[in-house]
């Protein structure tokens, strides 16, 4: 996903407003695209990726990685500092840099343990982790709709839903 | 340098115009540019030119194909896939005609190649439920005809030819790593954030990596949704910018994935896994190993999520613009699934 939810909004709007309403001949349709841009305008201020599944995704991610190291020996060392404020008082923007900088630690340290023991524990405990963190990622995500992007939203055969 | 404008169709056309007349003649004239929405890469526009050849009056349907500055592959390069398109026109590869090819900017304000506009729909790999893309008595014929193809291309004796110059592998020893090592390196380069699941699997793939048989032209892209289809015949294998030389097995293991057959038991909703294994050794002499088959099949679903990394990188970093980006972006968690339970197949 795009880190940046500012960033999303924006694109939205750059879109509608270069490559959409020039093209749109009906005057209540070009009304109501710019109505979308107000509406949007309104909401860049307002929003930001919603905090409990970061929280829980940074909890899990420390939680694997206390358990996989006291498995290994000599791991790799930490590279960057954590969040120093606590998790419970941390916003969106500062858990999402958090759980970025765990997941590039995990990163190293999976592929440390797996170089060592490639079916060790500590490699089933961190892709245990990855796993489900992919699994609760999934659950937010909606099925792509590149049959009618391919087909410029024409109503296709088989499109996707 | 021109800042090329994909929407300013007007201004694309008056520069190309230029550009065709140096090309050949200024008898040169060509109509009016009309984009299409297929691909997630190069931009592409359609238009009608006429000139003369051999002192005779030609009038064609062409293509132009500009790579976007910031799209999602960028900085883009017209030559490889030109020299390619031009080499393979000794060879039974239906590959499109190329005419013209400019990496300088100064031209369009991007690299472009202009190529004959072939007849022909581009069936796409997502269906609804899972139905059918294609009708039994189809699926059987082009069947045949698309691993005809790619048993074709690699087939075709590249060396001497303009495809000699193709960056990639020249010794079967090298073929994997050559390839775990560029798509090592455009995944760093794309995404700052890591995803430990790719981590792991580059590592899976350096202590697995198979000896190629030999080594060929590799498409790189070679899938439903890249081919043209006319009357029940293919007629055009399309989207070259990935092509380099390297392990066949490649372009086999891509057409294996997950992505393009969703719940169809058929590779790319046309044949069988043990079907294509057994027609392409027909046709090349060359047994398919099926572990080297997994392997290829969890690299290239771990290159497609690198994909994913590049359009979301395009979209955020590079500030392209085009929605269908921030929608792949959106699909990395997917990804990400397939580049597991692909690994998981082939360990």
């Amino acid at each position: 996903m795009i880190a940046s939810l500012e960033r999303v909004l924006e694109g939205i709007v750059a879109t509608l407003r270069t490559d959409v309403i020039p093209k749109v001949t009906e005057e209540h349709a070009r009304s109501q695209a710019v109505g979308v841009i107000d509406l949007i305008n309104n909401l860049v201020a307002r929003v930001e990726w919603a905090r409990d599944p970061l929280l829980h995704g940074v909890r899990e991610r420390r939680e694997a990685l206390g358990a996989a190291h006291a498995l290994l020996l000599g791991p790799p060392a930490i590279r960057s500092a954590s969040l120093e404020i606590p998790l419970a008082e941390a916003n969106s923007r500062a858990l999402l840099a958090e759980r970025d900088r765990l997941d590039a630690e995990i990163a190293d340290l999976l592929v440390f343990a797996y170089a060592s023991a490639p079916d060790g524990e500590a490699v089933t405990v961190l892709r245990k982790q990855i796993h489900d963190d992919m699994i609760s990622e999934m659950a937010m995500s909606r099925k792509p709709l590149f049959a009618e992007m391919t087909k410029g939203g024409a109503r296709v055969r088989d499109g996707g839903s | 340098m021109p800042d090329f404008d994909p929407f300013d169709t007007d201004s694309v056309a008056r520069r190309l115009l230029v550009f065709l007349r140096a090309q050949a003649g200024e008898q040169v004239e060509i109509g009016a540019l009309a984009r299409f929405t297929v691909g997630f890469s190069w931009v592409t526009y359609g238009f009608p030119a006429k000139w003369i050849e051999a002192d005779q009056r030609v009038a064609r349907e062409l293509i132009l194909r500009v790579g976007p500055p910031n799209g999602i592959f960028a900085p883009y390069r017209a030559a490889p896939e030109f020299a390619v398109l031009q080499a393979l026109r000794a060879s039974a590869v239906r590959a499109p005609r190329a005419y013209w090819c400019c990496d300088d900017l100064d031209v369009l304000g991007a690299p472009f190649f202009i190529c004959e506009r072939v007849e022909g729909e581009a069936p796409i790999p997502w269906s609804r439920d899972g139905k059918p893309v294609f009708d039994e008595a189809s699926r059987i014929g082009l069947a045949d005809q698309f691993i005809g193809a790619v048993a074709a291309l690699h087939n075709f004796e590249w060396r001497g030819t303009g495809v000699e110059t193709l960056e990639g592998a020249r010794t079967p020893e090298h073929a994997a790593v050559s390839e775990i090592d560029v798509w090592s390196g455009r995944m760093q380069a794309w995404s700052t954030r890591r995803y430990p699941i790719l981590d792991y699997a580059l590592a899976w793939f350096r202590a697995h990596a198979p000896r190629a048989a030999r080594i060929s032209v590799v498409h790189g892209d070679y899938r439903i949704g890249n081919f043209l289809v006319a009357d029940a015949k293919i007629t055009a294998i399309l989207d070259w910018e990935l092509v380099h030389l390297g392990d066949p097995l490649e372009d086999l293991g891509w057409i294996c994935m997950q992505a393009w057959r969703g719940r169809s038991p058929y590779m790319c909703h046309l044949l069988t896994r043990e079907e294509l294994s057994d027609k392409y050794a027909v046709l090349t002499g060359m047994d398919v190993d099926a572990a080297a088959l997994r392997y290829w099949e969890a690299f290239g679903t771990f290159k497609l999520a690198a994909m994913h990394l590049a359009a979301a990188y395009s979209f955020e970093t590079r500030g392209f613009n085009d929605m269908r980006m921030a929608g792949m972006a959106a699909q990395i968690p997917r990804m990400l699934l397939q580049v597991e339970a692909a690994l998981e197949q082939a360990a």
